[in-house]
């Protein structure tokens, strides 16, 4: 494994003057005109991925979605020094395309990557990290993340823990973290209560609609000296339901902005599928988030928050008829989001406690999210009763 | 009344034995999956469905790799045998926006060089998985735990759940338009948005090509209008001039030809052909895909 001295002594504006020079020459000497391609107005910002002590660019890149190795290799000749993926992302395609992607430039880039969910002991982890390492064409991984768990007691897994010590041992990786999508909160705070400090980063999803628990989960984080990785940053930004696609790039930056203006994240990975992507949120780096920046998010919000419900299903216990008020919910997303009428009407029809719904004239149901659900309610029996 | 109804019958009657017997009514994808895959493998627990605001909660931030391809509800379930509760065959049927769509996810999961099973309208079988496509719907069976024997085991599975699907063996007529002697067989992809990721291309297909002993890349761009695809070019060109490349265009009876070398992917020659876009990218002189190119047209239907 090669040895990354100059991180723990360099200082931080030495280190920008190496980490712009660096991007550059790879522009330069690695695949001729990228540089020119990928050129962006704005220079990289890097923040230290907590004890790892790696400077990696706020804007980092979630291959995850990313099925040209060149719109990767875009992002790493703009700067972007820092890439995650996962062995089963793109039926196992994207641990190869991001290895295309950093041909010649290995030591430019942290490589993150995960080891499965379905490997329990010692040997499967071990064997997911050789397979990794195979698929990567490399021979380290920077960072090595135990993939989404979804309770604080998973965070104390021997067998893996295990694997992990004896895969550094042998120069193989060089820090571990963990990714969580669910109770992510509880996950998070596990990871920073272990007396053991034995996980050096944590990956949550993390954006405008991120729940307090999780938010001050992450300043335990930040503060116990975990580094803190932000996917899910866009809320679906580029997803093609019709209230995404009105999404504008000025709406993209602004979220992944709002993410960025937490000093306790150290960078974010949304998915780029396009070179314009990539440009958008690399323009982002080191730019400040305004007051039209929150004016936009907060339009954003409030566009999407009438019919924006989050299907927590909370309000069903308002309802003395037991009426499935979030698959009605659902059916109406489907009529006015989706315009796939026939689907929400199906949809409609098949929610248990339709009909109770149908003749009520008193409804008293109420959304915690403050969604006016009578209105809702009266919306879909007028579209599809 | 009687003497109303009875004609009627009749006359309906009559209708239906022209017709022919009715397709069999379409199951929603939850009812897709049998309560048994293959003998002696019997479902555990009960069917999960999902939908497009909750895919996420099943397969994370990979939910948003079906979004574009019009993903809207799936159906997943693990068979178990029973005495081995460590292992399992976890089956996926994914309903997508159409045949295209169906394509699209499938083929962006596929390699060229895994045993190719004729299930559906086209499927492959490596170590510990399955995967095919039929009409609208994706379906992949995986192995969860150690397996044996799990590709007899997948396949008999797969023609069970074929049999629930609507009947399909059709595949999406474009790729048709890329069947020329120097394809390389099953590379072809479909891409719902974002082809060769630009957002100006839009949506489209792409296939590996053999020039001499080189590997190059085939594209068909499908433009919504003759003007909607005049307009991708418009803005390919814009962007090879920002990127300092020097496109040379020409245009033939009104459609526009470019040769470049693009920063991203080398030699590439681009012509409109109508409402389609036809390539070729990844070569050593854009020249080299002239003929390629040629062929391609000549596949388009004609206008």
């Amino acid at each position: 494994m090669k040895k990354r001295d100059d991180e723990s002594t360099m200082n931080r504006r030495d280190f920008l003057k190496i980490g712009v020079a660096g991007a550059a020459t790879v522009g330069i000497s690695g695949v001729g005109g990228l540089l020119h391609a990928a050129e962006p107005a704005a220079a990289p910002a890097y923040r230290t991925l907590g004890r790892t002590g790696l400077k990696v660019t706020t804007l980092s890149f979630g291959a995850m979605l990313t099925p040209e190795y060149e719109v990767i290799r875009a992002g790493f000749d703009m700067g972007i020094n820092y890439v995650d993926t996962a062995r089963r992302y793109l039926n196992g395609r994207s641990e190869d395309i991001v290895s295309k992607a950093l041909d010649g430039i290995r030591d430019k880039v942290y490589v993150a990557t995960k080891t499965r969910r379905e490997s329990t002991t010692k040997d499967e982890v071990m064997k997911d990290i050789e397979t990794s390492l195979s698929q990567l064409k490399t021979d380290h991984i920077d960072l090595i993340q135990m993939h989404g768990l979804d309770s604080g007691k998973q965070v104390f897994n021997a067998e893996a823990r295990a694997a992990y010590v004896k895969a550094k041992e042998q120069g193989k990786v060089r820090f571990f973290g963990v990714s969580s999508h669910t109770n992510q909160a509880e996950v998070v705070n596990a990871a920073v209560d272990d007396p053991d400090k034995f996980f050096d980063t944590v990956l949550v999803a993390y954006n405008y609609n991120t729940d307090p628990p999780l938010k001050q989960a992450i300043a335990k984080a930040k503060a116990a000296g975990l580094g803190v990785i932000a996917m899910k940053v866009q809320m679906g930004a580029y997803k093609t339901r019709e209230e995404v696609k009105a999404m504008t790039p000025e709406q993209a930056a602004a979220n992944l902005k709002w993410v960025l203006q937490d000093s306790n994240v150290t960078c974010a990975i949304p998915g780029m599928r396009t070179v314009d992507q990539v440009k958008q949120m690399f323009a982002v780096m080191g730019t400040k988030f305004t007051n039209t920046d929150d004016r936009t998010i907060r339009r954003y919000a409030q566009a999407i928050d009438p019919y924006y419900c989050r299907l927590c299903a909370k309000c069903e216990d308002s309802c003395p008829n037991s009426v499935a008020i979030s698959v009605i919910n659902r059916a109406l997303m489907y009529a006015e989001g989706y315009k796939e009428f026939a689907l929400a009407k199906a949809t409609f029809n098949e929610a248990p406690g339709v009909s109770a719904c149908s003749s009520c004239t008193d409804c008293v149901a109420e959304c915690v999210n403050g969604l006016d659900i009578a209105k809702k309610m009266r919306q879909a029996r007028s579209l599809f009763a | 009344v009687t003497t109303r109804i009875i004609p009627c019958l009749l006359i309906l009657t009559a209708v239906l034995c022209i017709a022919g017997p009715l397709p069999a009514a379409e199951k929603a994808v939850e009812n897709v999956l049998p309560a048994n895959c293959v003998t002696g493998w019997a479902m555990d627990g009960k069917v999960a469905t999902y939908n497009p605001e909750n895919l996420y909660k099943y397969i994370d931030g990979e939910a948003e790799l079906y979004m574009p391809y019009g993903f809207r509800k799936a159906a997943t379930v693990i068979y178990v045998k029973p005495g081995s509760s460590d292992t399992g065959i976890v089956v996926n049927v994914f309903e997508m926006g159409s045949l295209l769509d169906a394509f699209g996810i499938y083929s962006n999961q596929r390699s060229p060089t895994l045993e190719q099973v004729t299930i559906g309208a086209d499927g492959f079988l490596d170590e510990s998985q399955l995967m095919f496509y039929q009409d609208r719907y994706f379906v992949q069976i995986e192995a969860s735990g150690s397996i044996t024997q799990e590709g007899p085991l997948f396949r008999s599975c797969a023609e069970t759940i074929s049999r629930n699907l609507p009947d399909g063996k059709q595949k999406p007529r474009e790729l048709d338009f890329l069947k020329i002697p120097e394809a390389v067989p099953l590379t072809e992809k479909y891409y719902a948005s974002g082809l060769l990721g630009h957002d100006f291309f839009g949506k489209g297909f792409t296939g590996e090509v053999m020039i001499g002993k080189a590997r190059a890349k085939s594209i068909l761009i499908l433009g919504e209008s003759q003007t909607a695809t005049a307009k991708i070019f418009t803005e390919y060109e814009k962007y090879l001039k920002e990127s300092k490349a020097s496109p040379q265009v020409s245009n033939e009876k009104g459609e526009a030809l470019i040769h470049a070398i693009d920063p991203l992917y080398k030699g590439v020659v681009l012509r409109q052909s109508g409402q389609y876009v036809v390539g070729v990218v990844g070569l050593a002189n854009p020249q080299d895909g002239d003929a390629i190119v040629a062929q391609l047209v000549k596949r388009l239907p004609s206008r």
